[in-house]
């Protein structure tokens, strides 16, 4: 169990072959070998949400996923999201909102919150603190981050704030 | 005994016109905050760089008689096992003799990065 093992997988739409030791998380694959350092590591125990990631289409914790486990999927992470400009509204209104101080937590909460309005065009504030309470923060706080994505579910509706 | 409170007429330092104060600051760093292109210090990879793993006491209270660090010294990129008692008689290198809590670190061993 302690020999490379060879995968092959999809990260960010680009074809990545790697030979990772079976006990490597995705997390760290992500972080160490292909330098997508916007996936942090907070409590490496699937508590946190900070190294949230897509992968085939469903958001999971890259700290509880080997990279082994990956082999064949696709993985998305924030540099994909933000590249693809997927994202872009939300990130502005996280600006604007002024919805992260340290920024650690951010990539986690913008995985996070996109998952959700795909799901919902119009959730709620109670539904929007659900999707999210596997995200820590621990500086800004959750009110701004609220408030953004609700700014951001009203816009993608067509309605305006 | 008069309290005087502080005339309204006069400005002070918070009334300048660059105050921070009740102003929108713009915040630069939060582009790549926000696209994951921050640069934490986790995310730091430096010449020569090692990692270190603390043991950690899994007895709330013991004394350590000793510390068998030879099997960690055989694993391969294994730079250094501290594990020695320091100059003060009584303590360990990371730690007391005696441990009054669980979890203090009592050794330490750093390895090449891979």
């Amino acid at each position: 169990v302690t020999a490379p093992v060879p995968i092959s997988l999809e990260v960010n739409g680009e074809r990545v072959d790697a030979h990772v030791l079976p006990r490597l998380n995705l997390a760290d694959f992500l972080r160490e070998h292909l330098e997508l350092t916007g996936t942090h590591v907070g409590c490496e125990h699937g508590v946190c949400g900070a190294c949230t990631v897509r992968v085939n289409g469903d958001i999971i914790r890259s700290c509880l996923m080997l990279a082994v486990q990956a082999h064949g999927a696709s993985v998305q992470t924030i540099e994909g999201l933000s590249d693809s400009g997927e994202v872009a509204d939300l990130q502005a209104a996280f600006r604007d909102r002024n919805a992260l101080q340290c920024g650690y937590c951010t990539p986690g909460m913008l995985m996070a919150a996109q998952d959700l309005l795909m799901q919902q065009a119009e959730p709620g504030r109670e539904q929007i603190r659900e999707h999210l309470s596997g995200n820590y923060c621990r500086c800004t706080g959750y009110q701004a981050v609220v408030d953004a994505v609700e700014t951001t579910a009203r816009r993608r509706a067509g309605r305006q704030t | 005994m008069t309290v005087t409170s502080a005339n309204p007429e006069i400005l002070s330092e918070l009334d300048r016109p660059n105050s921070y104060i009740g102003k929108v600051v713009p915040r630069p760093n939060l582009e790549r905050l926000m696209q994951g292109r921050g640069l934490y210090v986790s995310d730091m990879e430096l010449p020569r760089m090692a990692h270190v793993v603390f043991l950690r006491s899994p007895h709330a209270h013991a004394k350590i008689v000793g510390i068998d660090a030879t099997e960690a010294r055989r694993l391969p990129g294994v730079i250094a096992v501290v594990d020695r008692p320091g100059a003060c008689s009584g303590y360990y290198a990371l730690g007391r003799r005696t441990l009054a809590f669980e979890g203090p670190q009592i050794g330490a061993a750093a390895r090449d990065c891979d």
